[in-house]
């Protein structure tokens, strides 16, 4: 087995843990934890450890050992929440971030180590608080989280299960291992019994369950599968590793889990949603094997029960003294839980490269049936064209199925923002709250990997520049607390993400002026907002008067605006004085297959994206002599261009009927003029060549069927390349 | 070692000694003999293993099956005599009681088992 593949589902694991164990923490700011937050907090820790454990990232494990034992003592209610310690936590996540990324490359500075130390000397007055310290043991450590999960106890029972937990585990070097040979492993030449046979060099068997539940009928008995599993309650003092030595061999033809000394019912839970016998009658085995007491056997079917129902047991609820109207918010809340696990247990995790290389498949799929589609069209063949026209739909369908497996919600890259407006809100002294909308809208998750860093320059101008401080807001008129507020919703085949802030807005005079001190802004100010704001992403523009080490207004916006050109986006400011400011980011929702019209110039082919096509007119001789460059259409005048103007086209013998194709780019239209309409065309989008990167108002190529070459016309960037001209143009005859 | 089998009728049934490997090579030949039980519904099937000089995790399955399906035939399948290859591997994977039949050990094969657990029934 490749172990890349399996760190790498390591580190994906984690960021999802950490990245809950972030929002939790970041909820107990506004109300304490319930047993729920502290349970999922401890059980994010909890499955990191034992997974890096199992990795040998002893940094990791000995840095989430101190954490986990301060989480277990809180949701045991040996020690109440104090809101300081969402401090503590959070950085205590942000250094296990790290030290799971960094272990996991193998890199590990003593600097880190010990700036690690330092968040747990933090806790350790917490943890020096209990009645009794915690147990550094893993042993230990194991049966204070059963004493815990056991939580339907009262004090004196829990004292009782902690007994008879020590007495079950007298011998505290019990291994759990599960051992399910494949069916082929006769084959292999492989004795599974011998390798069982082998622990007892290194340990004794204290109990041993042959599973015998998958023996086929005689009809399909085959004496050279194996059909047999193995359920081991294995002792010995021998490590992890050692133990797993022992199966080395046939590791790779059978499943396989050993749970060192130490392991959970929820441990026990887990492998069973792993294993192909049934929970009850699994833990009917553990139970058989001594794996399981007759106490634990029943927390173990608790467990099972609560986690397919969502809903947690009577004798919990009662135990716990929860009163009806909570059991009742209790179980709402869980039944949320519910339809989450249920989607949860639908979802698979894939390998993004895999469905990248679907994606190019289908992409090449959707051009030659484009040709063949184009070939079976000019013949006269009806029953050819109707199947091929079946097989168009079809492909249309697998090819919006295809993009959707890359979609994610937005709302998930939001989650992270709450964290960043906490933290500036702390550093710039700024009472700030942070609104999300339309977190439910999907975006290809390049693009929105792609987001992360322009959005976070955004809200992080939003804080510094765009909020004013607490006394200031006061002053005008404004609550206390300032918003950001992150919106995403579809329009018009993009995906549309606003920040927005309620601070000051944007001064246009200001922005003008330092435009014109710069000398990138010549003249009177325009009335057009667009305009001057457009100064905002100039390299080095600011308007700011301090240099805070957080942002500055226009600092780097140059780099957010380069950014979102490189995702086909573009970016929009509105503002309005003492009410704040808004910045729209328009993107498209994803970037490998476009719905395109085909257009030609002469003999040259392009596409312009099918969803800024509004429609398309015949280009009169009256609008040819109009050298203003505007059309009239239905008494409103929309500039216009001429592909021709632009880009070298081989020319026609014939004399061209002229169209223009009519586009919207956001809320604003244009005309292209075009010589032929060739009508919808479904284009996989291929990148430019590196020669060709900084071409303005070509977004792509794409192959034709007949193997010409079209190129896809960004449209915003084009008529902005034409602005910039005419602009030159004025400039230079009035200078 | 070539797959053995001797059969003698009896009053109540019949009772079968093999000898020989219990492996994959020669599952597949008892594999034929056994179907030839099948219509022994009710009678007793005593199989003597003290020939048996050679066990895998394959003849241990194979065993199993034949207990399985001869409950389910409704027959009395009973190992008896059993050689020390099949009592050790019956030992190591708690198999004693499955199949609930007389063990006997015999005095210098005592150091080679143990029956810490499998011996007993659980409810």
């Amino acid at each position: 087995m490749d172990l890349s593949e399996v760190i790498d589902a390591y580190l994906v694991e984690s960021d999802e843990l950490l990245r809950e164990m972030e929002a939790i923490l970041l909820r107990t700011e506004s109300s304490l934890p319930d047993d729920e937050d502290l349970n999922a907090i401890f059980r994010a820790v909890h499955t990191i450890k034992g997974t890096a454990g199992m990795f040998g990232y002893e940094s990791t494990v000995s840095f989430t050992h101190v954490v986990e034992n301060l989480l277990d003592e809180l949701r045991s209610h040996v020690i109440a929440f104090h809101p300081s310690l969402t401090e503590i936590l959070l950085k205590a996540k942000d250094h296990l971030s790290f030290l799971v990324s960094e272990e996991t490359k193998g890199k590990i500075s003593n600097e880190k180590i010990s700036f690690g130390q330092l968040i747990l000397d933090e806790m350790k007055p917490f943890l020096q608080s209990s009645a009794s310290p915690p147990k550094t043991t893993p042993q230990n450590d194991a049966i204070q989280s059963r004493t815990h999960h056991d939580s339907n106890l009262n004090d004196s029972q829990n004292e009782v299960t902690t007994n008879l937990q020590r007495k079950q585990l007298g011998d505290t070097t019990s291994y759990l291992i599960s051992f399910r040979p494949n069916q082929n492993v006769f084959s292999q030449g492989l004795d599974p019994i011998s390798f069982i046979g082998y622990l007892k060099k290194i340990g004794t068997i204290l109990s041993l369950k042959t599973i015998d539940q998958f023996l086929p009928d005689p009809r399909e008995f085959d004496p050279e599968n194996c059909y047999l599993g193995f359920e081991i309650n294995f002792s010995s003092k021998e490590n992890l590793e050692t133990v797993q030595n022992v199966f080395n061999f046939i590791e790779a033809d059978c499943f396989l889990h050993i749970y060192p000394p130490g392991f959970t019912v929820e441990d026990l839970v887990d492998l069973s949603n792993q294993l192909p016998e049934e929970e009850i009658y699994l833990g009917n085995v553990w139970k058989e094997i001594q794996i399981l007491d007759d106490k634990f056997f029943l927390t173990y079917l608790e467990e099972i029960k609560s986690r397919k129902t969502g809903i947690p047991s009577s004798t919990f609820l009662v135990s716990q003294g929860i009163h009806k109207e909570e059991s009742e918010s209790k179980l709402t809340h869980h039944n949320s839980d519910q339809i989450k696990d249920s989607h949860k247990s639908t979802t698979i995790k894939v390998d993004s490269k895999r469905i990248d290389n679907l994606i190019n498949r289908v992409g090449e799929l959707v051009v030659s049936c484009a040709n063949m589609n184009q070939l079976i069209g000019d013949s006269d063949d009806s029953n050819l064209q109707e199947s091929s026209l079946i097989v168009m739909r079809l492909l249309n369908e697998v090819r919006e199925i295809s993009l959707k497996l890359r979609m994610v919600p937005i709302g998930e890259s939001f989650q992270k923002y709450s964290r960043i407006i906490r933290d500036l809100g702390k550093e710039l002294k700024k009472d700030i709250r942070l609104i999300t909308e339309g977190d439910e809208t999907e975006l290809d998750r390049n693009i929105v990997e792609k987001l992360s860093d322009p959005l976070t320059h955004l809200v992080r101008n939003a804080c510094d520049h765009g909020l004013e401080l607490p006394e200031e807001r006061k002053k005008n008129g404004k609550d206390h607390q300032g918003t950001v507020k992150l919106t995403a919703y579809h329009e018009a085949g993009n995906v549309i993400i606003e920040v927005a802030d309620d601070g000051n807005g944007i001064s246009k005079e200001k922005v003008w002026n330092k435009g014109v001190e710069k000398g990138i802004a010549f003249g009177e100010m325009p009335d057009s907002d667009e305009e001057v704001y457009k100064l905002l992403f100039h390299p080095g523009f600011s308007t700011a008067s301090q240099i805070t080490n957080v942002s500055g207004r226009g600092v780097g916006l140059d780099v957010v605006y380069k950014n979102i050109e490189s995702l086909r986006g573009s970016i929009s400011i509105k503002s309005i004085p003492n009410q704040g400011s808004r910045f729209i980011l328009r993107l498209p929702l994803t970037l490998a297959i476009i719905e395109g019209f085909l257009v030609a110039v002469g003999k040259s082919h392009f596409i312009i994206p099918m969803e800024m096509v509004l429609e398309c007119l015949h280009f009169s001789e009256d609008h040819k002599t109009d050298s203003n460059q505007f059309f009239a259409l239905r008494g409103n005048l929309i500039p216009f261009l001429r592909l021709r103007d632009y880009y070298p086209c081989d020319v026609d013998s014939e004399q061209p009927r002229e169209n223009i194709v009519i586009v919207r780019n956001g809320d604003k239209k244009a005309g292209i003029v075009v010589e032929k309409l060739l009508g919808e065309y479904q284009t996989v989008i291929k990148p430019m060549g590196s020669v060709f990167r900084h071409v303005k108002g070509v977004s792509g190529s794409s192959i034709l069927g007949d193997g010409n070459v079209a190129l896809i016309i960004d449209v915003p960037s084009l008529f902005e390349r034409t602005i910039t001209l005419e602009n030159q143009k004025l400039y230079s005859h009035r200078g | 070692m070539e797959p053995n089998q001797t059969i003698q009728i009896t009053k109540e049934g019949m009772e079968i000694q093999w000898d020989g490997y219990l492996t994959v090579p020669f599952i597949k030949e008892w594999l034929n003999y056994t179907n030839q039980w099948e219509n022994q519904k009710g009678k007793k099937i005593i199989l003597h293993l003290n020939g048996i000089e050679r066990i895998d995790t394959s003849g241990i399955q194979f065993l199993v099956f034949l207990k399985k399906q001869s409950q389910s035939n409704q027959q009395f399948l009973s190992l008896s005599n059993h050689s020390l290859p099949v009592l050790k591997i019956m030992d190591l994977l708690g198999l004693v009681s499955f199949f609930g039949d007389r063990i006997k050990v015999k005095k210098e094969h005592s150091n080679e088992v143990e029956f810490r657990y499998g011996t007993r029934k659980l409810s």
